[in-house]
């Protein structure tokens, strides 16, 4: 069982402050840190690694677009959180494509059952193979065990090294972390249909080349007109379609949102795979929902934890999409302000803005979810 | 129930979906994966196993698991295989859908169950999946016969290429044939050693490329014989030696094997022909039993080569009856070449007396050496005149031939025994005994003469014997003292010179006491000398060291011993002397040592050497025998010797015969120019004393002077006070003692 000591953050960001921040961590004499950095921090390996190369116990995290601390987002800073037990980790590297097969590296714990925790998987965002990642673990942990982290990297889109190890910065790469404690998932976005629905007859991976055997941007973008009123013309396709994403709908009705983020050639580039012949509709986000939605997962999330054992002191990871982050802009308080009034007095939290949400679902698969907010919720901080 | 548009929507899209992963593979593994990792998102599942009860390839039945370590989970399931059952184990629901006849597939899901409408739904997808299944595992087993053959197949080539290597490798010909014996095919050696392409020898009957002969077997029916064990599809090599003649006529040795290639019913479809060149090891063979059969010298036949030709021609019946003839052949005075100048001379020689010889001979007859100046003919169907006449021939031609070597000429001569060999000769064995015995009696009769055996040379046999028999009593004598001194008198005739006591041996047997002439012939012959002469020195000087008579610096006498020729050449014999002069100088400088010139020049630097060294100690040399060998005065004037005995041969009739006289005279005069005094044996009376004396000889030895005496009494004689070994009694002076 591993319990949180501490949470210390700190908001400027430089290498200084991460420098006190660490020293101020040794004083609670931790057994694991877990780093996140915002990636305004401007970190480099060159930067970093020296630190984290002579910590002598262990280190993992990721560099995230921002960070979040209560009720702000941190475009700036540190936050560090302290364990009271060592962390078991290990880092999968080249997962967009190496000289062999993408095999999943899974901590060793010896001969404890990985039921017995959960695994937060910190993972470069901007890496190919995201999706063939988790297929390939859910085939080796099967349900066994659940997982929930985030993309890491930076708004930019731009590939860097970005998981934090004691080895240093590492680039294209998934850190999977053995955390031995019950966890209760909450995994909601807030979306709502406006179209649809429509199927994917001609998808690949992440790009849907047809819906209902039409080229899909052109589908795409006469539903929203028709529904939404909304028009393509003249404006940057993401600047409308970030209002618009797809959802895919599974056999359970549970929708998994995937942000088109380029339109080529007719064809929707979304940000995770739509499966061909899926079931998919388009929606529209509405303040209020998403708003509702991060409450509602936070809530999830401690009704899970508390059916499988009652903490009066919960301590929340949230993993929160960058992209409702912007499409909130000056409303994302809210959202943050909901997760806070969500969770019990004596409860705490950390999130971070991600690129993509990964999260076992209730029915026990794992997926990549866009614009979604996951909540993971761990008994006990100290 | 009631199902929602909205519902069939999904459950169409759900069954579009896995629809497009059935068909995508023909391996049943890779399909039934896709198809379940599609499942696994698609419903929203937690896992799938598929059963199947057996496959095509009668191989164990196959179960496939997603996520692959939940297979124990699924495998203690026990699902009904001929319906769509659903059951629940705690919060999850197990929903099981027969695959046909050939399995069964079983879905895991957390929580919530699928609903009926969907798992309705789900048949039509399990009915293609089942018979895509099908399709693959008929494929599978077709694919799996494919590999099977594509494997064989590449296993057959590779077995192909690895022979065709092997083939190719090899030094040895192959040629393999189908079962009319027509060529199939050569590898590269073979079409060498054939001289003709694999093209162009194929379908050829194998006959008119291989044309074998044998040394006693006719070619033809040897190739018959061949051709005959092809024909019948046997396996056949020759015993014997085989040449493979060549289209172009050449006859190579080759040793061959042929190999029938047995179909399943033990038939031949033909067979492999092994053809091993064997030229060089026949040349190898050959040269390495000529080597063994052969004098590398003369290129003759070796005495073993020769043993075996002679009994040879003792087996073979058709000769047994003829008349044949053995020749024993000695050289004479070889030694003599082989000694002055050296041994590279006397090969010289030995090759080309052998040429000489072997031109006297006929074709059929052997000539061998076998020994280092012996030689022996075999003379087939040769009758005994015709024999003789050869034999002489044989003699005359090397009387004839003169040799020469450093502007040296010699002549030598050959002493031949016969021996004729009729259908009444004995045995190999005895023929040659009586050949050697023969040679022996012309040497004893005086050399380089042919000597026809006789049953009375048996005698001269008995006497060989009996000298076999003197070494053991020789032996005897030396390990129980037996051997006894005595000496004989050399007188100064005229001069003030210091009288000389010459040693002689005897043998004691009981009371016979043995003269020399009986046991130092069989010691010289079989190597007892030495120890005999080492005695005689060491008796004697041992024997005087101790008498002032002798020792004394004013002492008038001198010992003389004779050393034989065979001690002076041996090293460890030399050796002892000059160690026992060394340790008695006082009587070192009364011991005069007398040499025959022919031992002497035997091995001349090293008795030049030994004489040099013990004339510094003080002793003196004497040349025995003077005037009955070489006479060589050159010798004289090299060697450095004080006195010459002049033969006795020349002495006894000097009073009768002018000639022996003036030789006497002569050799006087030279030895006189030389500063070498003379000593004269065989005075037998006054007048021949006297006669000596005017010719001015120096010393006089004889029994008209004084007869031997034993040397104790001598000693004492002389007022000497040492003891000595050994009895008076009278010397036959034709048999000089020496030892």
């Amino acid at each position: 069982m591993a319990n949180i000591i501490k949470v210390l953050t700190e908001s400027t960001g430089s290498i200084e402050s991460l420098q006190a921040l660490l020293s101020r961590a040794r004083d609670y004499q931790p057994k694991a840190i877990t780093l996140f950095c915002a990636d305004g921090n401007g970190y480099t390996p060159d930067s970093l690694n020296p630190i984290l190369q002579t910590l002598d116990l262990p280190v993992f995290g990721g560099i995230f677009p921002q960070l979040l601390d209560e009720n702000r987002h941190l475009e700036q800073g540190n936050i560090a959180i302290l364990w009271d037990a060592p962390i078991t980790y290990v880092a999968t590297k080249k997962i967009s494509g190496g000289d062999s097969p993408l095999t999943p590296a899974i901590p060793d714990i010896q001969d404890t059952p990985l039921g017995d925790g959960f695994l937060m998987l910190l993972i470069d965002g901007l890496s190919q193979n995201i999706e063939l990642f988790l297929d390939k673990l859910y085939l080796e942990i099967g349900g066994e065990c659940e997982v929930v982290g985030g993309g890491a990297g930076s708004l930019s889109l731009k590939q860097s090294p970005c998981i934090i190890t004691n080895e240093g910065l590492m680039e294209d790469c998934a850190l999977l972390a053995w955390i031995p404690s019950a966890i209760g998932i909450g995994i909601c976005h807030g979306w709502k249909p406006v179209a649809g629905p429509f199927v994917a007859t001609t998808s690949e991976r992440n790009e849907v080349h047809s819906l209902n055997y039409k080229p899909a941007f052109q589908v795409y973008s006469e539903a929203i007109h028709d529904s939404c009123q909304a028009s393509f013309e003249g404006k940057d396709f993401f600047e409308v379609a970030k209002t618009y994403p797809l959802g895919i709908q599974n056999l359970d009705s549970q929708v998994t949102v995937r942000d088109p983020i380029i339109e080529q050639d007719d064809a929707l580039v979304c940000v995770g795979n739509v499966p061909n012949f899926s079931k998919v509709y388009i929606l529209k986000g509405e303040p209020e929902t998403l708003v509702q939605a991060a409450g509602r997962a936070t809530a999830l999330s401690l009704k899970g934890l508390t059916e499988k054992t009652p903490s009066a002191r919960p301590f929340s990871f949230v993993f929160n999409c960058i992209s409702r982050a912007l499409f909130l802009e000056e409303g994302f308080g809210k959202e943050l302000d909901e997760i806070v009034r969500t969770l019990p007095s004596a409860g705490a939290y950390t999130g971070l803005l991600t690129l993509g949400e990964i999260a076992t679902s209730e029915l026990g698969s794992l997926q990549l979810h866009n614009k979604s907010v996951v909540v993971a919720s761990m008994g006990g901080a100290s | 129930m009631t199902t929602t548009l909205d519902e069939t929507f999904t459950i169409i899209s759900v069954q579009h979906e896995l629809g497009m992963t059935i068909g995508t593979s023909f391996d049943l593994t890779d399909m039934l994966t896709t198809f379940g990792h599609t499942a696994l998102k698609c419903m929203n599942i937690q896992g799938i196993f598929f059963s199947f009860h057996d496959d095509f390839n009668g191989d164990s039945p196959l179960t496939l698991t997603i996520p692959k370590h939940q297979a124990a989970e699924y495998e203690s399931l026990a699902p009904p295989a001929d319906k769509i059952s659903h059951w629940q184990e705690n919060d999850t629901h197990y929903h099981s859908f027969p695959l046909g006849r050939i399995g069964v597939i079983v879905i895991k899901r957390r929580k919530i169950p699928l609903s009926d409408s969907v798992a309705y739904g789900l048949i039509p997808i399990i009915k293609r999946l089942e018979l895509a299944s099908l399709a693959c595992m008929e494929h599978g087993a077709v694919i799996n016969e494919i590999h099977e053959r594509s494997r064989i197949q590449k296993e057959l080539i590779n077995e192909k290429n690895r022979i065709a290597t092997t083939l190719n490798s090899i030094a040895d010909a192959v040629v393999s044939t189908d079962a009319s014996s027509r060529i199939e095919y050569l590898n590269p050696v073979a079409e060498q050693l054939l001289n003709i392409s694999l093209e162009e020898a194929q379908q050829k009957p194998v006959y008119q490329l291989l044309n074998l002969s044998a040394e006693n077997n006719a070619s033809d029916e040897l190739n018959n014989v061949f051709h005959q064990h092809l024909k019948q599809g046997n396996a056949w090599s020759s015993e014997q030696a085989l040449n493979l003649i060549t289209p172009s006529g050449d006859s190579i040795g080759v040793e061959l094997s042929a190999a029938p290639i047995l179909q399943r019913d033990s038939a031949a479809s033909g067979h492999v022909i092994i053809i091993h060149d064997v030229t060089r090891k026949r040349e190898i063979e050959q040269h390495i039993s000529w080597q063994a059969s052969h004098d590398s010298l003369t290129q003759l036949p070796n005495r073993s080569e020769f043993e075996n030709r002679l009994k040879a021609l003792f087996n073979d019946a058709h000769c047994r009856n003829g008349q044949h003839a053995l020749l024993y052949i000695d050289l004479d005075q070889f030694k003599v070449v082989n000694d002055t100048c050296g041994h590279l001379a006397g090969d010289g020689l030995l090759q080309q007396l052998a040429m000489h010889m072997k031109e006297q001979i006929r074709e059929a007859d052997t000539l061998a050496r076998i020994g280092g100046d012996e030689f022996a003919v075999i003379l087939k169907h040769c009758p005994l005149n015709d024999a003789l006449e050869i034999a002489e021939n044989i003699r005359r031609a090397v009387q004839e031939f003169r040799y020469t070597w450093d502007e040296k000429i010699f002549t030598v001569g050959v002493s031949i025994g016969l021996v004729p060999i009729t259908p009444e000769s004995h045995d190999a064995d005895r023929v040659f005994a009586q050949a050697d015995l023969a040679c022996y009696a012309a040497k004893d009769h005086g050399r380089n003469q042919v000597y026809l055996y006789k049953e009375k040379q048996g005698e001269f046999a008995a006497e060989r014997q009996g000298e076999m028999e003197w070494i053991s009593r020789i032996n005897t004598a030396l390990e129980h003292d037996n051997l006894i001194l005595y000496c004989q008198g050399i007188y100064p005739l005229d001069k003030d010179l210091p009288t000389h006591l010459e040693v002689l041996l005897r043998m004691r047997e009981g009371d016979d006491i043995i003269p020399p002439g009986a046991f130092l012939p069989a010691a010289e012959r079989y190597g007892k000398i030495h120890a005999l002469d080492l005695w005689v020195v060491t008796t004697v000087v041992k024997t005087v060291a101790d008498i002032p008579l002798f020792t004394c610096k004013e002492s008038n006498y001198r010992i003389n011993i004779n050393l034989a020729g065979p001690s002076l050449s041996d090293s460890e014999t030399l050796d002892a002397i000059k160690e026992l002069m060394k340790a008695y100088p006082d009587v070192a400088r009364i011991i005069c040592l007398e040499i025959t010139e022919t031992s002497a020049i035997t091995n001349i630097s090293k008795c030049i050497s030994f004489m040099d060294e013990l004339t510094a100690i003080g002793c003196h040399f004497i040349l025995d025998d003077f005037g009955s060998g070489l006479s060589s005065f050159s010798y004289l004037k090299n060697l450095p010797v004080s006195q010459v005995k002049i033969d006795g041969e020349f002495v006894k009739d000097i009073s009768v015969d002018k000639i022996d006289r003036a030789m006497v005279t002569s050799i006087h005069q030279i030895a006189q120019a030389m500063s070498i005094l003379t000593v004269a044996e065989f005075v037998e009376d006054d007048i021949t004393l006297n006669i000596l004396k005017e010719i001015g000889i120096d010393f006089g030895q004889g029994y008209g002077i004084e007869m031997p005496l034993p040397f104790k009494e001598k000693i004492r004689q002389l007022g000497g006070a040492g003891e000595a070994p050994g009895e008076t009694k009278r010397e036959d002076k034709g048999q000089q003692a020496t030892a």
